[in-house]
């Protein structure tokens, strides 16, 4: 995957770089907002890692730029100030996703790859799979191996997060703002709690586990 | 409103108006009718004064008739003559008052008979004993008086009535005059509280002491904005330069523990404690700043219509996924009616969270936690309860433990900042509520205090 970070923090933008290559993919990075906005508009990239403050032009501005020139990179704004009315600003000048300084790398990670498939999850599906696990989202069946399976709203919601990404980490944070809308911390292990629950009624007495907590990141649901 | 001080400077101007208007008039009431019976006075020692000085000269035979020409007088039959030397009286009197057989000389008032009246009229009575040993009354009626007296006094009661009417029109005048003024600097408080915090009250050329508040209102939040702003700037730059090296430190030790081999288990053990370590201090961070955005007033612009049943349910679903673990309850108690309110969702949410977090975390296991929404006793108010059967706050730190940091010195070895309930309390209060903290006997019992919206229902997710 090739990426743009637009960092001026060097250091930092060579720690996210150095990551993104162990992680294999094909990072560029910019120091201040120009020289991003230029690296954005020639080449083409899969996913933008913007900071929201940098020298020369700001990041809400360079995407902001790139989307009036129809460029619709997925973007990703690292903040420094982490406050809620930022994210939405951010969101509302074009940003996709919002990550506040200081994160994990992991953290970033999924989030980024998330983002690169973002344009799959966005398609209007109504059954979803995941190997013996299936999903209705009209009807709202949950089956595997054909078994019906109870989900309360919540679960169901959740189920439903981790299967439109079959096989992406997808961390506790990106659960708690994807399924619950809570863009604060309550309490980390409270995530890991409702997941046991899931976990109770989609892989208890079945042979093969589908949902995998992967370390230090969050969790996964592959066959 | 009686307490309000419009109304009281109002009651007490329109009290002391009314008191000077009818002071005025019962005094010039009294001006009035004095002046007549001086004016009737008057009379009689002029006539006692004619009739003496008659004797005087011409003898009492020129004196009775003198009498009994004044008392023929047709056009002034008010007046009263009565002389007596003997037996033989002389005048207007059908007979000598008994009562002034004996008197001594000098003023009376009674009842006496005319000889044409019918029946007893009240008069003033001058008595004199002449020189020649005649008894002399001259008198005047009081009926004119009388008449006089009762026209004034109804005159009297309908100006008390005017006065009534005008001091009310003129307190009334003044009120209107003063709560125009104030309700200017008062209209610009309450769009400062509800986050304009530009708003100013409009400039007055007049130097009065009003004027004078509305300037000193403009130059005052001239004077918190520009603290603000600044209080912002170096939050914004502080937070910035903070956060960047945090994330460097947090990366470059996450790679570290990355790297294959070359390290021991403590090694790896002290990676880790290191980036526990960060987050924490991430965590002080960020829940400084929330306060801090829960404290910027601003935020209410940005406030919408928001259901609680559906908030607290969440949130209590969220909770008991995570307390079944811990072997602890939630009792959920709410109605299906949408109870809503204005306010940030995030904020609102964090801040109930972090009661039932408190509730959890301080309670021992196999004890319910109780949350119940309900409209408070306080009308017009929704009140959001928490409570839980752990050791509870003494009374005397229940308004300490919602300072910045406090903890208390029992809850010194359970996880956390000592910011959950600062951040709630500065989260209700931005949102026109109250946060109290009460006896569950035992236990804490935390109530949310948050005014019902009365406007279009109209629920955002």
């Amino acid at each position: 995957m090739r990426i743009l970070v637009v960092e001026d923090d060097k250091s930092l933008g060579k720690y996210i770089v150095d990551g993104l290559k162990q992680a294999g993919h094909n990072p560029d990075l910019a120091l201040d907002g120009l020289e991003g906005l230029g690296l954005a508009t020639q080449e083409s990239y899969d996913v933008l890692i913007v900071d929201r403050m940098l020298p020369k032009l700001d990041g809400l501005a360079v995407i902001q730029a790139l989307r009036t020139s129809k460029k619709n990179t997925p973007a990703l704004v690292l903040s420094s100030l982490g406050k809620v009315e930022e994210r939405v600003e951010g969101l509302r000048a074009g940003g996709d996703d919002y990550l506040s300084k200081p994160f994990s790398f992991d953290e970033l990670l999924a989030r980024v790859e998330a983002l690169s498939r973002r344009n799959i999850h966005e398609a209007e599906k109504v059954r979803l799979s995941v190997g013996d696990l299936e999903m209705n989202l009209i009807t709202r069946d949950v089956t595997r191996s054909g078994q019906q399976i109870e989900l309360q709203n919540r679960e169901f919601r959740l189920l439903e997060y981790l299967m439109r990404r079959p096989g992406e980490v997808v961390t506790r944070t990106m659960l708690l703002e994807g399924v619950w809308d809570f863009h604060f911390d309550p309490q980390t292990n409270l995530i890991d709690a409702q997941m046991s629950k899931l976990r109770n009624k989609i892989d208890k007495g079945f042979e093969k586990p589908l949902i995998h907590t992967i370390r230090g990141a969050g969790y996964k649901i592959s066959t | 409103m009686f307490r309000s001080f419009t109304f009281r400077i109002g009651a007490a101007i329109f009290l002391l108006l009314l008191t000077l208007l009818i002071c005025l008039r019962v005094f010039s009431y009294l001006r009035t009718v004095q002046s007549e019976q001086q004016n009737i006075r008057q009379i009689i020692l002029a006539h006692e004064d004619e009739i003496e000085h008659g004797i005087e000269r011409n003898g009492v035979r020129y004196a009775t008739y003198l009498v009994d020409a004044l008392t023929n007088e047709p056009d002034d039959r008010h007046l009263l003559l009565a002389m007596r030397s003997g037996d033989v009286v002389h005048g207007n009197l059908k007979s000598w008052p008994t009562e002034l057989l004996t008197a001594m000389p000098g003023w009376y008032e009674q009842g006496v008979n005319f000889d044409y009246s019918l029946k007893p009229v009240d008069a003033l009575l001058f008595l004199k004993k002449l020189k020649g040993g005649q008894s002399l009354i001259v008198g005047y009626d009081l009926v004119r008086l009388e008449q006089m007296k009762q026209a004034l006094v109804s005159s009297l009661i309908r100006d008390v009535w005017l006065s009534v009417f005008s001091a009310l029109c003129l307190t009334l005048f003044i009120l209107y005059l003063i709560s125009r003024h104030l309700e200017k600097v008062n209209d610009a408080y309450r769009h400062v509280m509800a986050g304009e915090i530009d708003f100013r009250v409009k400039a007055e050329v007049s130097r009065d002491e009003f004027a004078k508040l509305g300037r000193n209102f403009n130059e005052m939040m001239d004077w918190v904005s520009s603290l603000i702003s600044t209080l912002k700037d170096s939050t914004n730059s502080i937070a910035h330069d903070l956060r960047t090296p945090l994330a460097r430190i947090r990366l470059r030790l996450q790679q570290l523990g990355q790297q294959e081999g070359d390290m021991s288990e403590a090694q790896q053990a002290a990676l880790l404690e290191c980036i526990e370590d960060i987050d924490h201090l991430t965590d002080i961070f960020n829940g400084i700043l929330r306060i801090a955005k829960a404290e910027d007033l601003s935020i209410a612009r940005q406030f919408e219509p928001i259901d609680l049943s559906v908030m607290v349910h969440d949130l209590a679903e969220f909770y008991a996924a995570y307390l079944e673990g811990e072997n602890q309850g939630i009792v959920l108690n709410t109605t299906e009616v949408a109870m809503i309110v204005l306010g940030e969702r995030q904020l609102l949410s964090q801040a109930i969270a972090n009661l039932i977090s408190n509730a959890s975390k301080f309670s021992p296991g196999q004890h319910d936690i109780e949350i119940t929404l309900q409209p408070s006793p306080t009308k017009g108010m929704i009140e959001i309860v928490v409570a839980d059967r752990g050791p509870g706050i003494p009374a005397e730190f229940r308004e300490k433990v919602k300072e910045r940091f406090y903890r208390l010195d029992q809850s010194r070895n359970t996880p956390g900042i000592g910011l959950g309930l600062n951040l709630a309390d500065a989260v209700v209060r931005l949102h026109q509520g109250k946060l109290l903290l009460e006896d569950n006997a035992p236990g804490l019992k935390s109530i949310v205090l948050l005014p019902e919206y009365e406007g279009p229902r109209q629920v955002a997710g």
